[in-house]
């Protein structure tokens, strides 16, 4: 029997690994490199470049090189944000249409820009093994819905492997960091990577890896920093017009990234860009202090998660024995702050950051192979899956953090006098009205006209140990049944395709810049508000040279909402936001200080 | 405890349960429910030992998840995939003091216990101080914007009315605590008393109670962990 292959699908970079003589290890490629950028060239579309030779296509062929397509991946155009789409390349679907990337004037599903990737990861496997490869276990976000997941099986079904199991990518990490360790623990899984972030608390037990919790963001990770890094350059070239010009946006990416991980070991870097345009050339100073001012509130978002994952675990962060950090990302230093200060522990750096999640699958693949055969993995349903009822709202089924494989079902009942059929509207998501949610699928049961309440529906939910639902549902009256597996939302037509070319060209800019002036004027109106009041309180604890660099930005804010200028209005906003940084940092200690100190009151 | 053998349709031999130890096979599902009780090997009762059943499950769960049975095609794959999603229902059902207790109500009398639609009376007080809280909470929640920038979000962290609710979230959560507490303490009462065939009915109709006791309690701490959060994010 071949070797079953554990893949990270990453959204910067992937990684295959199998298990070698009892020990998993990483596959390097032909040219001895570990990871392989997630990058995806059609610049000659016949014949795809995936990973590093992709990569030095960016600047030359920007439109037709996708990269971090796994944020595209099973979502719909309504889905998916404005500020979240890539600057280099197009993204086309509107309403419940899959989005669709469009590269060499094809429109290409995101599965299949993946499957080029796997493609890639296959055949260095090949290689390495010197033999044919037909298997794979693939790693996804944990928070991935069920439509991304898959999305994800059906490209590696593209890339001609078997998917033999989904497996969460914090969980994975945490099989990597455990396999060796004999000792029972509790651990959390910090897991952020290019475009996601994952926070799992895992139980630990005899060998046995059960997650208790799980939470995330799936639109959360490095490329939005690259993105903050980007604006942020933007400004500092205000009379040179770069909206619109791909080259260009590709250029200030490629600075952004280099930027940004240069600044997690430097105080500050230079970014030069020689004849950014025309023959502008940009030449700037990045600190480490402004970085962190870009991307604060945006890492402050997991601290949220962390803690509604410690309250679905029913633990207080000290009962947390480790804290793994996963995911490029995790290298931040204000990141790892926010880590330690959120569970009162230095994060454990044992693990490699990079290759943690295709370790974990290597040996998932080799459990399933009955190789490792003393470890186990039992995880969870990151989402609560249930089905639209009266009033339109969402009948949970199936509760989130519920260990799977899980059954469960339940009886409804027709509302309406001689109802023909029974609509049901599978959902997931923890929103109440189910309009919130995401939605998985329809069906439609027919049933014999007869009164209201007369029809007993069975609906059974069924999620199998790749996390992925299986639909059954039952008229118990006449015992018609209709068995459903969740399909992913229609495929789209060429032409439907075509138009959405079209329309995305011709997209009307100015709307756009309207809007957000109105919006950047509210905001900021709202930090001079709060900026005047911490001063009163806290002013006091700042330096003379802190408070006149605040007065400074505050008046700059002030002057550029009155007078409608956006772009001095956003410079205004991150020097006020760089200035209060302290000031904010001594609210949020006194804040936690007097929780601290009413906790250990009780 | 009646234990219940089975043949298994593989090897032939007699086994306990839906697994066959001898050749490892996982045998066909019975139109018969399940009994969680029986299924971690304990008997049918108020009181439970959490750390037995912790490890029980985690030995069945060696032996019954799909991935120790990745070969299986057809019909074997869907048993495999039945039985895990039965073991882990099961733990969960155990584990929760008050499904357990529901659990073992329908069990004894063969009927389900209908759930309680009003507020049992030893929870009226705490239930309205809750409720009280709650509304409270969300004014306050309903007049905080959402944060734009760092120096907003601060502010509303430091400010004096956020933090006297989630002082008094924590005292109404200790009460809530000291209840769930004394309503373990009971059920290890009644459990002494369990193997008196006569004060069953009484036993049973009391575990009914207390199941909705912990209920309502569940939803107040949902409610107070909820409104907890959003006040810290």
């Amino acid at each position: 029997m071949s070797k079953i292959i554990g893949i990270d699908l990453g959204t910067t970079n992937s990684v295959v690994s199998v298990i070698d003589m009892g020990v998993p290890v990483v596959i390097p490629d032909a040219e001895g490199k570990r990871l392989t950028p997630s990058v995806v060239s059609y610049a000659d579309p016949e014949k795809p470049l995936v990973g590093d030779p992709a990569v030095r296509q960016a600047a030359l062929h920007p439109a037709d090189t996708i990269s971090s397509v796994k944020r595209y991946i099973g979502r719909r155009g309504d889905e998916i944000a404005e500020d979240e789409l890539p600057r280099t390349y197009t993204v086309i679907g509107t309403g419940d249409q899959t989005a669709a990337v469009v590269a060499a004037g094809r429109a290409l599903k995101p599965e299949e820009v993946s499957s080029e990737i796997l493609k890639k990861l296959k055949a260095d496997a090949e290689r390495y093994l010197e033999e044919p490869v037909s298997q794979a276990v693939i790693t996804v976000p944990a928070y991935f819905n069920d439509a991304q997941r898959a999305a994800t099986k059906r490209a590696g079904e593209l890339a001609g492997l078997e998917v033999e199991r989904i497996v969460n990518e914090p969980t994975a990490a945490c099989l990597a960091y455990g396999l060796d360790r004999t000792e029972n623990a509790t651990v959390a899984v910090y897991d952020l990577g290019g475009g996601t972030f994952d926070i799992s608390i895992v139980e630990i037990t005899n060998k046995v890896f059960r997650v208790l919790s799980t939470t995330g963001n799936t639109r959360l990770g490095g490329d939005d920093f690259d993105r903050a890094i980007m604006d942020w350059l933007q400004l500092q070239c205000p009379d040179v017009a770069l909206d619109g010009d791909l080259v260009a946006m590709a250029r200030l990416k490629e600075a952004a990234e280099k930027a940004k991980i240069a600044l997690s070991d430097a105080d500050q870097t230079d970014i030069d860009i020689p004849f950014l345009k025309g023959d502008f050339s940009l030449s700037v100073v990045l600190t480490r202090g402004t970085f962190e001012s870009l991307i604060a509130a945006r890492v402050d978002e997991t601290r949220a998660a962390c803690l509604q994952a410690l309250h679905d675990a029913g633990l207080k962060p000290a009962q947390v024995h480790a804290v793994i950090l996963v995911g490029g990302s995790t290298r931040i230093p204000l990141v790892r702050h926010l880590v330690s200060k959120v569970f009162g522990r230095e994060p454990d750096t044992s693990v490699n950051p990079d290759e943690a999640v295709a370790l974990g699958a290597g040996i998932q693949a080799s459990i399933l192979q009955g190789g490792v055969s003393d470890t186990l993995l039992l995880d969870v349903t990151p989402l609560s899956l249930g089905i639209e009822t009266f009033g339109g709202l969402m009948n949970v089924i199936i509760a989130r953090n519920t260990t799977i494989p899980t059954k469960a079902g339940e009886l409804f009942t027709t509302a309406v006098d001689d109802q023909t059929a029974v609509n049901i509207h599978v959902l997931q998501g923890e929103r109440e009205m189910a309009a919130d949610n995401w939605t998985l699928g329809r069906y439609t049961l027919p049933v014999t006209p007869a009164p209201a309440g007369s029809h007993r529906v069975g609906v059974q939910f069924t999620i199998d140990a790749d996390g992925i639902l299986h639909v059954l549902a039952r008229d118990t009256n006449a015992g018609k049944e209709i068995k459903a597996e969740v399909k992913a939302v229609a495929d789209v037509s060429d032409s439907e395709v075509e138009a959405m070319v079209r329309a995305s060209v011709s997209h009307a800019q100015q709307d756009i810049l309207k809007r957000q002036l109105v919006e950047a004027q509210i905001s900021g109106d709202e930090m001079l508000r709060a900026t005047q009041s911490a001063l009163e309180k806290y002013g006091d604890q700042l330096q003379s040279h802190e408070r006149t660099a605040i007065e400074k930005a505050w008046q700059a804010v002030r002057q550029a909402i009155d007078n409608d200028d956006l772009s001095s209005l956003k410079a205004g906003k991150q020097q006020l936001d760089e200035a209060t940084q302290r000031l904010a940092d001594i609210m949020f200690g006194a804040a936690v200080k007097d929780r601290a100190e009413a906790g250990a009151e009780g | 405890m009646k234990e219940i053998k089975v043949k298994c349709l593989s090897c032939g031999s007699l086994e306990r349960g839906d697994f066959c130890g001898g050749c490892h096979t996982i045998l066909p599902i019975g139109k018969e429910e399940v009994d969680f009780f029986s299924m971690f090997g304990f008997e049918s009762r108020p009181a439970l030992d959490a750390m037995a059943l912790k490890e029980r499950f985690l030995e069945l769960s060696h032996k019954l998840h799909p991935d120790r049975h990745n070969a299986e095609q057809g019909d074997q794959r869907l048993n495999v995939l039945t039985l895990s999603a039965q073991l882990n229902q099961g733990y969960r059902t155990l584990l929760d003091t008050k499904e357990r207790l529901r659990y073992l109500v329908g069990k004894q009398t063969n009927q389900e216990p209908l759930e309680a639609k009003q507020v049992p009376p030893e929870m009226m007080e705490l239930f309205f101080e809750v409720h009280d809280l709650m509304e409270e909470t969300d004014t306050y929640l309903k007049n905080r914007k959402p944060a734009a920038s760092r120096i907003v979000a601060a502010l509303s962290m430091a400010d004096s009315g956020r933090t006297e609710l989630l002082d008094r979230i924590n005292t109404l959560r200790r009460r809530g605590q000291q209840k769930v507490a004394d309503v373990e303490a009971e059920i290890n009462q009644l459990d002494k008393r369990w193997d008196d065939d006569g004060e069953r009915p009484a036993i049973l109709e009391r575990c009914a109670r207390l199941a909705d006791v912990l209920s309502y309690m569940g939803r107040l701490t949902r409610s107070l962990d909820e409104k907890e959060l959003k006040l810290e994010l």
